[in-house]
């Protein structure tokens, strides 16, 4: 059996001046997985992202990256930054240079590479982003869709194993959130773990085949997208509603056990 | 109003400007040489026909060979002039207990009065700084700051000055962006009808731009971190190349201003 390549085992967080935003948190990532983060505000999804990452340090619990255990040494954090990238819910956040180009270059140049792999990996990133004229434009003349294709491009410039998007589709219009689902499909296809939390159900249903969801930062239920919206007692207490297709097929035969989650699944389920 | 949507004011509108400009594929250091180099010519020969001449190849550079709109080089241009217009009436008149020169005017027991100098030494004083202004005006309408940082770069100017200058000069937009929010916000609710209001209103503003700019730093630090910061801000720049024809054209105007200096000065015929 090969190593999942992000495990979490026990992991606790706490803000200085709160409660604990995560406890006793373990799950693991698999190679090339899709998994769906559900969860209200505040229930501690960005918090995970973080501590994903090293960029927060768990207080109890520990993480591990292909197999080795992180810990705080420099070098092992670069090494979980390496293959683990987040992009952050706003865009402004994380844009940092004034340039494209400068902006994706950034990631592979903290990696201390060579400057000819440098800019191989900045073109080849935003050609995979469909951003290929934007090189030396300038990041605030960009719109919403763009810069988030941007923020996309310095994580996979990277080149990690995994990447959690946080929120990717909040501040999108529906052309740019189905651009990103094409998106999400090449990433896997060329087998990079993606791990999105969002609150939109539907297009989490569509999406992913595993889901997380958080509850005031305990991971309540990981399972398949089936069963978390076969129970209805979790998705109340987590502030969730089942996706529009669910509901539709449960309203026209009330009493299955589970009813599709994508287009697809719903065609061949009308058909049965 | 009109124009206040499409290019803002100041600054940003630079911004836009040296994005658009014909110059752009001008190498960055060759222009940033070029001006500051004109500009100590024009403040060093500090004579009228020489700033005159300056000034306006300058104008002719950013309306010809930039293909800047005049409208936006007048709007630009106006609050340096305003601000001249002050500052060179104060030297033309001298105040003197005496009348003499051009013209006087009494006041109380005092004479205002414009002599010969110091009509000369305001209008010299006008056209070198007029001859300055437009030369950075030329570098900036046609220069996008992040070249002229790279510029500053190799100029050996210390890291923690460029990463400060880079990180400042993106946070503005984005502090312009949230500022511009909250006003529109502001405004929506009449925070802005009469002046008492509008002075608490943009007191507010400012305090929620400050609060939300501590909230921002501290995810774009970690945003940074994610990506491996470790203290060394780097970015990939390919600024426009040096060209044998930019250089030469630059060299020929440098020696026809110094021609012109020369003339002037009359060291040419001894
Ligand atoms: N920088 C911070 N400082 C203090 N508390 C925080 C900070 N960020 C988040 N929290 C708190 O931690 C909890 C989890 O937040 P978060 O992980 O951002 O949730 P989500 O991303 O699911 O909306 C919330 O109660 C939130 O108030
Ligand atoms: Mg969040």
């Amino acid at each position: 059996m090969t190593e999942p390549i992000l495990r979490l085992e026990n992991v606790s967080y706490a803000y200085p001046d709160g409660p604990d935003a995560v406890k006793n948190l373990s799950v693991s990532i698999e190679k090339g997985e899709r998994v769906a983060v559900l969860g209200r505000n505040g229930a501690g999804k960005s918090t995970f992202f973080l501590l994903c990452n090293g960029v927060l340090e768990p207080e109890a619990g520990k993480i591990f990256c292909a197999g080795k255990p992180v810990t705080r040494k420099k070098q092992d954090l670069l090494e979980l930054r390496r293959r683990v990238g987040i992009v952050f819910q706003e865009a402004e956040n994380q844009i940092l240079a004034v340039t494209v180009e400068g902006e994706v270059s950034f990631g592979p140049l903290n990696l201390g590479l060579p400057l000819p792999e440098v800019e191989r990996r900045t073109a080849q990133a935003l050609t995979a982003m469909g951003l290929e004229g934007y090189a030396h434009r300038s990041p605030q003349y960009l719109s919403g869709g763009e810069k988030k294709r941007v923020t996309i491009a310095d994580i996979l410039a990277r080149e990690p194993d995994v990447i959690l998007l946080d929120e990717p589709t909040a501040s999108l219009d529906p052309e740019n959130v189905t651009r990103l689902e094409e998106i999400l499909d090449r990433l896997t296809q060329v087998g990079i773990a993606l791990l999105v939390s969002t609150h939109d159900v539907d297009f989490a249903a569509r999406f992913a085949r595993r889901g997380l969801v958080f509850n005031r930062g305990r991971l309540a239920k990981d399972a398949s997208m089936e069963e978390i919206f076969a129970d209805s007692a979790l998705l109340e207490q987590a502030g969730l509603r089942k996706p529009w297709l669910w509901q539709a097929a449960e309203a026209a035969c009330p009493g299955l056990p589970r009813y599709p989650l994508t287009m697809e699944q719903y065609r061949l389920w009308l058909h049965r | 109003m009109a124009h206040r949507h499409s290019h803002g004011s100041g600054m940003l509108m630079l911004d836009t400007l040296a994005a658009h400009s014909g110059l752009r594929n001008v190498s960055p250091g060759l222009k940033t040489g070029f001006c500051v180099l004109v500009l100590l010519l024009c403040v060093g020969a500090s004579d009228t026909v020489v700033g005159i001449f300056v000034a306006l190849s300058m104008v002719f550079f950013m309306v010809f060979l930039g293909k800047t709109p005049m409208c936006h080089i007048v709007r630009l241009l106006k609050i340096p002039l305003l601000f001249l217009c002050v500052s060179c009436l104060v030297i033309l008149l001298e105040v003197v207990r005496e009348p003499l020169g051009l013209w006087q005017l009494k006041v109380g027991s005092w004479w205002l009065c414009v002599t010969s100098e110091s009509l000369h030494r305001a209008v010299t004083l006008f056209f070198q700084a007029m001859g300055a202004v437009c030369c950075l005006y030329a570098l900036s309408s046609s220069t996008p700051m992040p070249q002229i940082i790279e510029v500053l770069r190799r100029c050996h100017v210390p890291a923690l000055v460029i990463e400060l200058m880079y990180l400042i000069y993106r946070y503005l937009f984005v502090l312009l962006e949230v500022q511009r929010q909250l006003t529109v916000a502001a405004t929506a609710r009449l925070g802005y009808v009469g002046l008492r209001r509008s002075v608490s209103t943009a007191g507010r503003v400012s305090g929620t731009l400050l609060a939300s700019s501590f909230r921002r730093s501290r995810v774009c630090f970690d945003a940074m971190e994610s990506r491996g910061y470790d203290g060394k801000l780097a970015f990939l720049s390919h600024a426009p190349r040096l060209r044998p024809t930019h250089l030469l054209a630059a060299a020929a105007y440098v020696l026809a201003l110094l021609g012109l200096i020369f003339v002037r000065k009359g060291w040419l015929c001894p």
